[in-house]
């Protein structure tokens, strides 16, 4: 146990008061939702009545939410897989180069930076049938990339283009950390590139690794405006509609906010758990150094 | 042999990393000076002269203005906002002892992984109980929930790595908290501070599900928000929503250069 420097000081008080009232504030919206999950409620009128666990069991009978869960599982294990894959690989490749690395550095986050709603609306515009760079205008071709056959996969394929980065970002930071002796004597042992990733990198990055599987699974099972805005208008929101998806449709277009809630509860026991995990880890590495 | 290989599979690989980031931005930039004529056409790759008939017509024909003031006027507050809490409890969070003091790290912890569109249901019903339903009020405070909690952490990276014993100087000193506060630990603490800020603002400039679902008039859009419905209306103008998209990113791109040289450490700190 630490000393505490500023025992007996007032303010100390006061701030550990400040934290409390914030995470209550924080939580509140957490535990209603809890509350509303066990009510029937209108989403514009007021008035609630206790539906015991109803919402939950009409949940559960209904087609549309086990499809939209698969549907929002295989979409986030899909595009998390992509984005480690490729964020890894962008992260050793720029962590060997010598030249330009900073410049490269800056300019892959690009994609996670920007506002959704505009990585959408460019890629709707790169892919539009008729004048789209990538579509009509370079390539001769009028793809329909936004109809019910391929939205999933357009879906999944911006998923990676703008959340790779978040990866590379954090493996980046980590390969950072190793000691260069290490590559040196991998090297001199006669390792080619594939044995150094495999006894060298690899070692060294799979906490992280695994705390990124985690998160970003999470993130992505949960998203729900690069969803919407892709598809949300269309008709081809049938055969993209994820689980938070579906619970905004429950909210506000069938106005049962009961059932959006006992969504937001389902995915929530993922957060917590996911949650659990990650602080050990946090915990475990600030305890160390 | 191989390592030339090697030094040219990397060079290959890098030159598509370029292509697949960058053209998008790079064409999203082209087609806002295009004029509607060579937008449409599969000659003219590039503009055969920059017009910026787009950014004009964006700014005198739509109320991109309106929505511009609103998310810089969000954006600014919930900056201030969070930065500010964040320092103090964060600061406190990692000095003091207490009892609690892990559940208190991991509820907050727990809030930051929280989807928006997980919060932003009860939060709607709060608000227009308490009449603050579609005012910017009520945005700036549902992007404190999600702010709040990334502030706190981050900032957390950044104290852990600073050294007790400049405070216990200054205690031994005689100043009090606030003195110590205000003339140490802020001072020594201005990068992350810095990149706190800047990430906050750049976090509430890119919500887009808090402001959909708490506003409703037009007059009270964030820029998100504006953009998506001009891009819904029933003619898509692509000329003006590029230039749009120009100016949009442009804030977010600049504020993430300026604080670029504090990232490392905060992402390192943050994440491990």
């Amino acid at each position: 146990m630490r000393v505490d420097i500023w025992k007996g000081s007032y303010a100390r008080t006061i701030l550990i008061a400040l934290l409390i009232i914030v995470l209550s504030v924080l939580l509140y919206p957490i535990l209603y939702n809890l509350i509303l999950s066990f009510q029937k409620k209108h989403a514009y009128l007021p008035g609630a009545e206790f539906a015991g666990v109803s919402n939950y069991s009409s949940l559960f009978h209904d087609e549309a939410f086990w499809k939209s869960f698969l549907r929002g599982s295989i979409y986030a294990s899909v595009s998390v897989f992509f984005q480690l894959l490729l964020g890894i690989f962008c992260a050793v490749c720029i962590n060997n180069s010598r030249k330009g690395r900073s410049f490269f550095q800056g300019v892959v986050i690009f994609p996670y930076l920007i506002p959704t709603v505009i990585v959408v609306i460019l890629w709707k515009w790169l892919l539009n049938s008729t004048y789209g760079l990538l579509n009509g205008n370079f390539f001769g071709t009028s793809v329909v990339w936004f109809d019910q056959n391929n939205i999933m996969r357009i879906l999944i394929f911006i998923s990676v283009w703008q959340f790779f980065p978040f990866v590379t970002i954090f493996v980046l930071a980590r390969l950072r950390s190793i000691p260069q002796h290490l590559y040196q004597s991998a090297i001199a042992d006669g390792a080619g590139p594939v044995k150094q990733f495999l006894h060298v990198t690899w070692p060294a990055i799979k906490n992280i690794v695994f705390i990124l599987l985690l998160i970003r699974f999470i993130w992505m099972f949960t998203k729900f405006d690069i969803v919407w805005l892709l598809a949300g208008k269309g008709s081809s929101l049938t055969f993209s509609e994820t689980l938070p998806v579906y619970a905004y449709r429950q909210t506000f277009r069938m106005f049962q906010v009961g059932m959006g809630a006992t969504v937001s509860v389902i995915m929530l026991i993922m957060i917590v758990v996911g949650t659990y995990v990650w602080f050990r880890q946090i915990l475990k590495r600030r305890n160390i150094s | 042999m191989t390592s030339l290989l090697r030094k040219i599979l990397i060079r290959i690989f890098f030159i598509a990393i370029i292509l697949v980031i960058v053209m998008p931005f790079v064409w999203m930039i082209i087609s806002s000076v295009k004029n509607q004529e060579e937008l449409f056409s599969k000659d003219n790759l590039f503009p055969s002269q920059i017009s910026f008939s787009n950014y004009s017509r964006l700014f005198a024909d739509t109320h991109f203005l309106r929505y511009l003031i609103n998310s810089c006027f969000v954006g600014f507050m919930v900056a201030i906002i969070s930065t500010v809490l964040a320092t103090f409890t964060s600061y406190a969070y990692s000095r003091f002892q207490f009892r609690g003091k892990k559940i208190l790290g991991g509820l907050t912890l727990m809030v930051y992984m929280m989807a928006p569109v997980m919060i932003v249901i009860p939060l709607y019903i709060l608000f227009r109980a308490l009449s603050l339903g579609n005012t910017l009020t009520s945005v700036i405070i549902a992007h404190i929930t999600f702010v709040y909690p990334f502030a706190f952490w981050v900032m957390n990276g950044y104290i852990k790595d600073f050294p007790e014993e400049l405070e216990k100087t200054a205690i031994i000193d005689g100043a009090n908290f606030f003195r110590t506060f205000y003339y140490v630990i802020v001072p020594n603490l201005i990068q992350g501070i810095t990149s706190v800020a800047v990430f906050s603002f750049i976090l509430s400039w890119n919500d887009y599900v808090f402001a959909r679902i708490l506003i409703t008039g037009d007059e009270k859009k964030t820029l998100p928000v504006g953009i998506d419905d001009m891009f819904s209306a029933t003619v898509t103008d692509w000329g003006v929503i590029m230039a749009a998209g120009v100016i949009i990113s442009l804030p977010v791109i600049a504020g993430y250069v300026f604080v670029s040289r504090y990232i490392d450490k905060a992402v390192h700190l943050k994440y491990t």
